[in-house]
């Protein structure tokens, strides 16, 4: 037995699978972000009462649906009809997808670390007269990012690799190519092979980093 | 003059009325000691004071300035707090940022001071409270009495009008708490501010005794008693103040 490697026929298509990755970056991480930033931000709002609760309702919710079925929410939703707008493309529809379980579970990571912060160290900075920015730039965030760091790293991962779903509506980013490399070469293994290695570059870097981070000086929360 | 005036402060958790129209009156320049049973709300009256806490109602002034009205802040709570030091039970230092860090975060945020200045100041202070030795160390590795003292010179450095002590004493070890109770011995010698005034919350009455120009008997919410140190062990009549004085005849540590 024996399969007749041939990588070479690959080469035609190297810049369309550098276009790819290179939208798979843009796509992760714009929606890393802005998922993440809008998360922070929400998750540092603290509703109360009805507010409180539908709210709740709706971030549950997010999260409960497979990525594929929300970008098919978003893909689909009928802008023109509705809103009187033109219709994001497949690329951006992707971004405001992923955006929104990113945020999802940047709400909840961020309303569990908020918790953790010292309420003696808070005590401490309104002690020393700090205003309420002050008391967020010096005592809150820099706690909050050492919490959420290690978790945040492993869902930028995780949309690395969810970003491929975007394929599926239209987006042109690195799988996309590969199937169409795969079906125009009439090669289907090794288009698949590299994929897997360009991924495998992509997040292996990320991963050395996170570890990295977790062992470096400045990340260790000392109490 | 006085430095600090209380009327009518109350403040209350969950049904339990803590403090019960309490009055406070500091005189400038003033050491006064404040002592009571725990849970009689000398901590909370302190909080309060230093709007670190909400207080349900009542009126206070730091000097001749109005900053509390029925309860409620007249501007900005930072804007006393910066005049108001406070020293906690414990520490209370920042985990994530060194000895000096500690120390010159509020002087450069609070009171706009220029780091050089305020790294001179706060050597000079940690010097003199014996400390200097540990200015890029972390919290995590100072001793309970270390911590406490950086937390003095931390509340001093912000050159406060009025500086609260809370029981700062009471979770040390007595070898430690010899060192704490000196350096707080040095707070008027080292303070920037002309007749700085000290409410000091402790359950040392000779400590309170040998540092303070007045006692006053905190009990069920209210100030019930308060009298000049000197006089005070002679002269004090109510139950909790007796029960303090019998029990200090055992004394705290036989130190000078």
């Amino acid at each position: 037995m024996r399969y007749d490697w041939n990588f070479s026929v690959l080469a035609p298509y190297a810049y369309a699978f550098f276009r790819g990755t290179l939208l798979t970056i843009a796509l992760s991480v714009l929606s890393f972000v802005i998922g993440t930033a809008a998360g922070t931000l929400i998750g540092s709002w603290k509703p109360s009462g009805v507010a409180e609760r539908v709210f709740y309702l709706f971030n549950d919710t997010v999260r409960a649906l497979p990525p594929l079925v929300l970008l098919f929410l978003v893909y689909f939703f009928p802008v023109r009809q509705l809103l009187g707008v033109e219709p994001l493309s497949a690329f951006w529809s992707s971004v405001v997808a992923f955006s929104i379980a990113q945020a999802a579970y940047s709400v909840d990571l961020t309303r569990a670390a908020l918790d953790q912060v010292p309420r003696n160290s808070i005590l401490a900075g309104l002690s020393i007269g700090l205003t309420r920015a002050d008391l967020w730039r010096f005592v809150v965030l820099p706690d909050l990012v050492r919490q959420v760091l290690p978790a945040q790293i492993a869902f930028f991962i995780g949309i690395i690799r969810l970003s491929n779903l975007a394929s599926i509506i239209g987006c042109q980013e690195v799988v996309f190519v590969t199937r169409q490399v795969s079906s125009q070469a009439f090669r289907s293994f090794e288009p698949w092979i590299l994929v897997a290695a360009i991924y495998v570059a992509l997040v292996l870097p990320v991963t050395w980093a996170s570890r990295l981070i977790e062992k470096s000086k400045w990340l260790k929360r000392r109490s | 003059m006085a430095a600090l005036i209380a009327k009518g402060l109350r403040k209350a958790f969950s049904d339990t009325q803590v403090i019960k129209d309490l009055a406070l009156e500091l005189q400038s320049g003033e050491v006064l000691a404040l002592i009571g049973r725990s849970g009689s709300g000398k901590s909370t009256l302190l909080r309060l004071l230093a709007l670190l806490e909400r207080a349900d109602g009542g009126d206070a002034w730091l000097g001749q300035e109005q900053y509390l009205s029925e309860g409620i802040p007249t501007s900005a709570p930072f804007r006393f707090r910066r005049r108001i030091g406070f020293v906690f039970q414990d520490h209370n230092l920042l985990p994530n940022f060194t000895v000096l860090e500690n120390c010159t975060l509020g002087p450069i945020r609070s009171n706009h001071i220029e780091k050089r200045e305020a790294e001179g100041d706060a050597e000079t202070i940690l010097k003199a409270l014996g400390v200097a030795d540990k200015l890029r160390d972390y919290p995590s590795s100072l001793s309970g009495g270390e911590a406490q003292r950086v937390a003095i010179a931390r509340a001093l450095l912000m050159r406060p009008q009025v500086l609260l002590l809370d029981e700062v004493t009471s979770a040390l070890d007595p070898e430690s708490i010899e060192a704490v109770i000196a350096s707080i011995l040095k707070i008027k010698s080292l303070s920037k501010t002309d007749n700085l005034s000290i409410l000091v919350v402790t359950h040392i009455l000779r400590f309170a005794e040998s540092f303070a120009t007045r006692i006053a008997v905190l009990d069920d919410g209210r100030i019930i008693e308060s009298l000049p140190a000197n006089c005070f062990a002679a002269e004090a009549h109510s139950s909790v103040a007796r029960s303090f004085i019998e029990r200090d005849l055992r004394g705290w540590t036989d130190s000078k």
